[in-house]
């Protein structure tokens, strides 16, 4: 009986926060999912599916600070809202994303692998760097480290075979590497 | 090459450690910025959802919240249900390896056995052995000439041995007077069967054989009493009043 009332509560409880995070991220949440799909009709639902998906971390949720909390919500919409369009344009033979080609294109380096690593010391350049990524990489990066999605599940999101995204992830910080040794170098010529 | 391996998937493990770093510090950055413009839209009534948008998503959560508590419940009742099913596989087990190994509970299921079979009775000592296939020539040999064996020492006046069978587990006389009535004494060793027809038997009780468990029917002027002594089935039919063939099986001794 204690069980079923605690339940009951931790419910009550659980509802109350999704309500109140909808109504205080719904014009964000909009606005972004906006921003990829532009397509007014299913904006609604989708900002809905944002929020139901986020029901399951909100034991996360509640433990995050504002401004990653935020990032964490507007990011799921971002999910919510490209695997929309990936399958849309599954449909309609139309890559909106372009991540088999903007990825594909990256060429695999083969060097050793010490030579591939970031050390420590570049953390700070590289954060600087991730901003510059293109969008899908960069969006693939939060899914994997911040959002901390399963393979299978960043797949699903993007309509790509799971044996895909290990290699898609080689080459997003592959790319960044790159871009962190052109960034340094500029800085060595000026 | 297994070194090799070793420092490419260490290697691994640390670039993903420090990706996990950089997001979450390239979040809190953004997350900045991001919270600012949250704030700039909720300052903007447009950009707020309609009455009609909050109800609908508040339907979806209650559909969502009790999809979830149905399939809690519904995890719940599996586990419960698993562990019924082990414990009754258990209590199986323990039963049946009971039933197989203590004679007093055989003797149980074969009272057991008596209620629910009315139509006719079967008796069985063990679960385990065979039929002997050393079947003897009948002989007309008195049983008073086995040694090391259960022989009745009392037969009524007027009765002779018809008839003797003596298999290792399986013995039997036939006693025969002058008027055609006969006397059969059985004893039967582990793994044999006996059935006794019990159908709308006159008389069907429990009775007691020099302190051993037993069975007497009456049926047709046919007394039939079945016991077990010394893990051996003993069984006296006989043409004759119940108390003569009660006298009979008591009559039953281990001769040297």
């Amino acid at each position: 009986m204690l069980t079923l009332l605690m339940a009951s509560l931790a419910d009550d409880s659980d509802k109350a926060f999704m309500l109140d995070l909808y109504q205080d991220y719904y014009g964000l949440v909009h606005k972004k999912i906006y921003s990829i799909t532009r397509d007014a009709g299913h904006t609604e639902d989708l900002i809905n599916d944002t929020f139901l998906k986020l029901m399951g971390k909100i034991s996360l949720l509640r433990t995050l600070e504002s401004c990653k909390r935020t990032a964490y919500v507007v990011y799921t919409g971002r999910s919510v809202a490209i695997n929309f369009i990936k399958h849309r344009d599954v449909e309609k033979k139309h890559g909106y994303y372009g991540l088999d080609s903007d990825l594909a294109d990256v060429a695999v380096v083969s060097d050793p692998v010490e030579d591939q690593i970031i050390r420590l010391e570049e953390r700070a350049e590289m954060g600087k760097v991730l901003v510059k990524l293109p969008e899908n990489q960069k969006d693939l990066l939060y899914f994997k480290y911040f959002l901390e999605m399963e393979n299978t599940e960043i797949s699903e999101i993007l309509g790509i075979a799971p044996a895909s995204v290990r290699e898609y992830l080689t080459r997003a910080r592959r790319n960044a590497k790159k871009l962190l040794a052109e960034e340094r170098e500029d800085g060595h010529e000026e | 090459m297994k070194n090799e391996n070793i420092r490419r998937k260490l290697y691994e493990d640390y670039e993903a450690g420090l990706f996990k770093l950089l997001l979450h510090d390239l979040a809190e950055k953004e997350g900045v910025l991001l919270l600012a413009e949250k704030e700039k839209l909720n300052n903007d009534p447009e950009a707020a959802p309609s009455v009609e948008s909050v109800r609908r998503f508040s339907r979806q959560l209650n559909a969502r919240i009790n999809k979830n508590k149905a399939l809690a419940a519904r995890q719940r009742l599996l586990k419960i249900l698993n562990r019924s099913a082990i414990a009754m596989l258990a209590v199986i087990v323990i039963l049946g390896t009971t039933v197989a190994s203590v004679e007093a509970v055989k003797v149980r299921v074969l009272n057991l056995w008596l209620e629910i079979k009315p139509e006719y009775t079967s008796f069985q000592l063990t679960d385990s052995g065979s039929n002997s296939d050393r079947e003897g020539p009948d002989s007309t040999s008195p049983p008073v000439s086995w040694t090391k064996a259960h022989v009745p020492t009392y037969i009524p006046d007027g009765y002779t041995v018809n008839r003797v069978i003596d298999h290792e587990f399986y013995k039997k006389i036939i006693f025969e007077n002058e008027q055609g009535l006969f006397i059969f004494y059985s004893e039967l060793g582990e793994g044999s069967n006996a059935a006794v027809d019990t159908e709308n038997a006159d008389v069907f009780e429990t009775i007691s054989i020099n302190g051993h468990q037993g069975t007497l029917i009456e049926k047709n002027a046919l007394v039939t009493i079945v016991w077990a002594m010394d893990n051996r089935m003993f069984i006296v039919q006989s043409q004759t009043s119940a108390e003569t063939a009660l006298k009979i099986a008591e009559g039953v001794k281990y001769v040297e």
